[in-house]
């Protein structure tokens, strides 16, 4: 009994420093965004273009009566696009998260599932790149037993400091 | 002395400090023109001991012996023991800058650096035997200050009225004190103003959207009466025949209902709205009262006599509005003090009189306000004009010889006209008027001026009436739908294609005999190609802009109908983007991008390189975009921040950029890179811009690169240095945005 006693715990405590994160695709890789961030997901919204707006900005959306911008992630991260053979790309997932107060949507190949994480389990990103992903963009990395899940840090993402900085190391690099 | 700490006093003190001490000013004008006023006088006494005790209240000490001292000096000079000299005015001037100051400390924190002690001892004053002139006795001002200073008139005051007038001011402050008692004023903050007016614009959109659904009934009540007939017809059914008509029973008194409602809907709404822009409505004064002080404290120094005279001023205009006027209006009136008024010795010379005049009236019409800013002073010199514009390659000598006189002159707004003052300034306005534009088409608002050579220079300002609501026109363009605001629309025709002609390589259409520059709405927006042309279109429409004489025809596929809408907040994001001006959301729920006609037409200016006769070689258009070569811009940065911007900047614009650190660096790539123009921060490690101006200069093989510097130092002087050193333009920071650059890069590239 004792023993038993004890093994609940130390689930009690691991429990404490779970972790909820939202688990979503893109690229063929596992991303995932802490649970409290996302305000909702939806599907197939219609999506208004900006004339001349930049080309990361899919476009903006209207969420009960507010204007969302809605960026395309891969685009924003520098992935590769998404192969075009696939015809359902308006059938692709929108995560609108709250980030800094401010409402902004982001384009993900698919939402999966709710994942519990072990906040200890995280470790730094690595200095791999994965899909030609920038690690500054990365918080950590956790093994989930099936998969690597990436963390992402959409507060650096929606920087306009890190937006322009982002040009100008594509400039660099050429 | 420190910042007042309670947040809800410091903002009560705030309100109250500024509107005393506006009125002192005001009051303290008047009586430097009309000389001593007893009525006057009480004002200011009773104003300086209002502020004095509500400084005494929160334990503002500095404040409080100012007042004090100020106070004193306005009862010494309503009993007469002191005259009031243009020296005293000076002085109570000063003491009022002070006061300003140590109030700006106490809502601020900032410290004012000022000594209370010797405020006081400049308003201190003695009886002394020469100060107490008997009254009887004309006082003369001493000569020598009436010189430099604005005549002051001095009224010999008779001891009746003396008398009499004081009486009524203590009857005055008694009345003063009972009313104060009640309160029959509530101070609102502008911002829930603001907020109101938002959620009823809201109510307006959405009283739009409720009046649409009267002709959806309207169709639901016909097809309805189909029925009925058609159910009569066949006779079959009596059980469905009286549904139907019990149906019939509901649908009419359900129209009536909804007529009634939305007709009542639509009055309250307009009625709220206009009760709301009302409370946002200030008297342009609030404004207009600054000026006075300027235009003396300017006037003086330069020693020019000026005399401004204000119209008008209680001509009432949204708080925005008039909040966003004041820069533009100061830089107006600077410039007519500056540039177009005379020195006294001058104008008489030309058989003007001596004081120069300046007119700042304003008037609403029904859909306007309009604000003129008249001075009679040397006025515009168009063959000045026609010299820069040639020099800067603003136009050529044939399109001067063909311009009229009004748009000659709107050329001074131009930003490269602007920047072309640097130097010397013989068309008598001086630098900055690109900026006095931007800030009113800000507002909405359209400037224009005219001119006589020598006799004088008038502004006109027209505004809209409000900022909150815009109306659009719901236009359709590559099977999409878009916004343009309504203002700059002139007109919306419809004209056959094969009419459209070239005129040096831009389509253009003639209208009432004047041609006019046309282009396609979805090439400006770069949307991609879903058009189908067909030259014999007779009716394809367009929208012609028109704005400070500049106009521009725009085709779009559909005009579809006139709305009034709210511009969403778009967030950081969207804030600027090129050719947009907005985002809104339409009855329907659809999201509609307003675009920004300005914009447009400029898109319009860069894009008539590009698009040659698309009509007629769709293919050649592209590429030939393609294989031109980029300009490639030098930029010397030494802030990794600005750097990236401009940076970013210049490339959405297509140049090339090669970016260094310094003006060293900068140098040094000049051997090994061929450049198109060098942009150059002024301040900078080891070399900074100026040098680096000269340098490229005293160097045989770039002698005539365009040399840009943009520097945070913004003073005339600094601008000389910078043409000093052989810079073509200088763009001070303070004015710098994107366009201001790009529009002088392609000017000079």
């Amino acid at each position: 009994m004792a023993e038993y006693y004890t093994s609940t715990q130390a689930e009690q405590e691991e429990k404490e420093q779970l972790k909820q994160l939202v688990g979503f695709m893109l690229g063929g890789e596992l991303f995932g965004v802490d649970i409290l961030m996302v305000q909702e997901i939806i599907r197939s919204a219609e999506i208004t273009k900006v004339p001349n707006a930049p080309d990361f900005v899919e476009g903006v959306i209207n969420l009960r009566g507010n204007i969302i911008p809605v960026i395309d992630l891969r685009r924003r991260l520098n992935m590769e696009a998404a192969k075009q053979t696939t015809p359902s790309i308006n059938k692709n997932w929108i995560l609108i998260l709250t980030i800094d107060k401010r409402t902004t949507g982001f384009i993900v190949d698919l939402v999966t599932e709710v994942i519990k994480i072990d906040e200890n389990d995280v470790e730094p990103p690595p200095d791999i790149i994965v899909s030609g992903l920038e690690n500054q963009y990365i918080t950590g990395v956790c093994d989930t037993g099936q998969h690597l899940l990436i963390l992402l840090n959409f507060n650096r993402i929606l920087l306009m400091e890190e937006i322009r900085k982002l040009k100008e190391i594509d400039v660099a690099d050429k | 002395m420190d910042m007042i700490q309670d947040d809800e006093l410091r903002q009560l003190f705030r309100i109250e400090s500024e509107e005393h001490l506006q009125k002192l000013e005001q009051h303290l004008l008047q009586l430097e023109s009309q000389g001593t006023n007893q009525e006057l006088l009480a004002k200011l006494q009773r104003e300086a001991h209002s502020l004095k005790g509500s400084a005494r209240m929160l334990g503002i000490v500095d404040i409080e012996t100012v007042t004090h001292a100020m106070e004193d000096v306005f009862k010494a000079l309503s009993n007469a023991e002191l005259i009031l000299t243009p020296e005293w005015v000076d002085r109570l001037e000063e003491g009022l800058d002070t006061l300003q100051k140590m109030a700006h400390e106490a809502i601020t924190g900032t410290p004012a650096r000022i000594s209370a002690q010797e405020a006081i001892a400049k308003l201190a004053f003695e009886a002394s035997e020469e100060q107490l002139i008997p009254k009887t006795v004309a006082a003369i001002p001493d000569s020598n200050t009436s010189e430099s200073a604005p005549a002051i008139t001095m009224q010999a005051t008779e001891t009746n009225k003396l008398e009499e007038s004081q009486s009524d001011t203590t009857q005055a402050d008694k009345t003063q004190i009972d009313k104060s008692q009640q309160i029959d004023v509530i101070r609102v903050e502008p911002k829930k103003l603001d907020v109101l007016l938002t959620r009823v614009g809201e109510l307006t959109v959405t009283k739009t959207h409720i009046e649409s659904w009267l002709t959806q009934m309207e169709g639901l009540i016909a097809s309805w009466e189909e029925v009925v007939r058609t159910v009569k017809k066949t006779q079959g059914n009596e059980e469905l025949s009286e549904q139907i008509t019990r149906i019939g029973n509901t649908l009419y008194p359900l129209r009536q209902a909804a007529f009634e409602d939305s007709t009542a809907l639509n009055r309250i709404t307009d009625g709220l709205e206009s009760d709301i822009r009302a409370l946002r409505l200030l008297p342009l004064d609030r404004v207009f009262q600054l000026f006075p002080r300027t235009v003396r404290d300017l006037a003086r120094t330069l020693s020019k006599q000026i005399q401004l005279n204000i119209q008008g001023g209680d001509t009432t205009a949204d708080k925005q509005l008039i909040e966003m006027l004041k820069d533009p209006l100061m830089h107006l009136l600077r410039n007519a003090i500056y540039h177009g008024i005379e020195t006294p010795e001058e104008r008489q010379n030309l058989g003007k009189p001596a004081k120069g005049n300046i007119q700042l009236q304003a008037k609403r019409t029904a859909a306007h306000i309009l604000i003129q800013v008249k001075d009679d002073g040397r006025g515009l010199d168009e063959e000045a004009i026609k010299q820069k514009a040639l020099e800067h390659k603003l136009c050529t000598q044939e399109e001067l010889s063909l311009m009229s006189r009004q748009r000659l002159f709107s050329l001074i707004f131009n930003q490269g006209f602007s920047t072309a003052q640097m130097v010397t300034d013989i068309s008598g306005r001086g630098v900055g008027l690109d900026v006095v534009r931007s800030s009113v088409e800000q507002l909405k608002g359209t400037i224009s001026v005219n001119s006589i050579y020598q006799q004088g220079c008038t502004f006109q300002i027209s505004l809209p009436l409000t900022l909150a609501t815009t109306r659009i026109l719901f236009i359709r363009v590559a099977e999409r739908h878009y916004a343009i605001p309504v203002e700059f629309v002139r007109m919306v025709r419809y004209i056959a294609l094969n009419t459209v002609f070239l005129v040096q390589d831009r389509e253009t259409i003639s209208l009432d005999g004047q041609a006019i520059s046309v282009a396609w709405l979805d090439d400006l927006l770069e949307l991609p190609k879903k058009r189908l042309q067909d030259e014999k279109v007779e009716k394809q429409p367009y929208l012609l802009l028109e704005m400070n004489e500049e106009r521009l025809g725009i085709f779009v596929d559909e005009i579809l109908e006139e709305l009034e809408v709210v511009l969403k907040p778009t967030g950081p994001l969207l804030s600027r983007v090129r050719n947009v001006s907005g985002i809104t959301i339409l009855g329907s729920g659809e999201i509609c991008v307003v675009l920004n006609p300005l914009d447009l037409m400029r898109s319009a200016q860069k894009h008539a390189h590009s698009t040659i006769s698309r009509t007629k070689l769709p293919l050649q258009d592209s590429i030939g975009n393609k294989s031109k070569p980029k300009k490639v811009v030098l930029l010397a940065e030494d802030s990794i921040t600005t750097r990236t911007q401009e940076k970013r900047i210049l490339e959405g614009a297509g140049y090339d950029v090669i970016t260094a650190v310094d003006g060293l660096a900068a140098f040094n790539t000049l051997a090994t890179c061929s450049v198109d123009a060098i942009v150059s921060d002024i301040e900078m490690p080891r070399m900074d811009g100026l040098t680096l101006a000269s340098k490229v200069r005293k160097n045989k093989d770039y002698e005539h690169l365009p040399v840009i510097l943009i520097s945070s130092l913004a003073k005339a002087r600094d601008r000389k240095r910078g043409m000093d050193a052989g810079a073509n333009a200088y763009i001070p920071k303070s004015a710098f945005n994107q366009q201001t650059l790009l529009d002088t890069l392609r000017r000079l590239v």
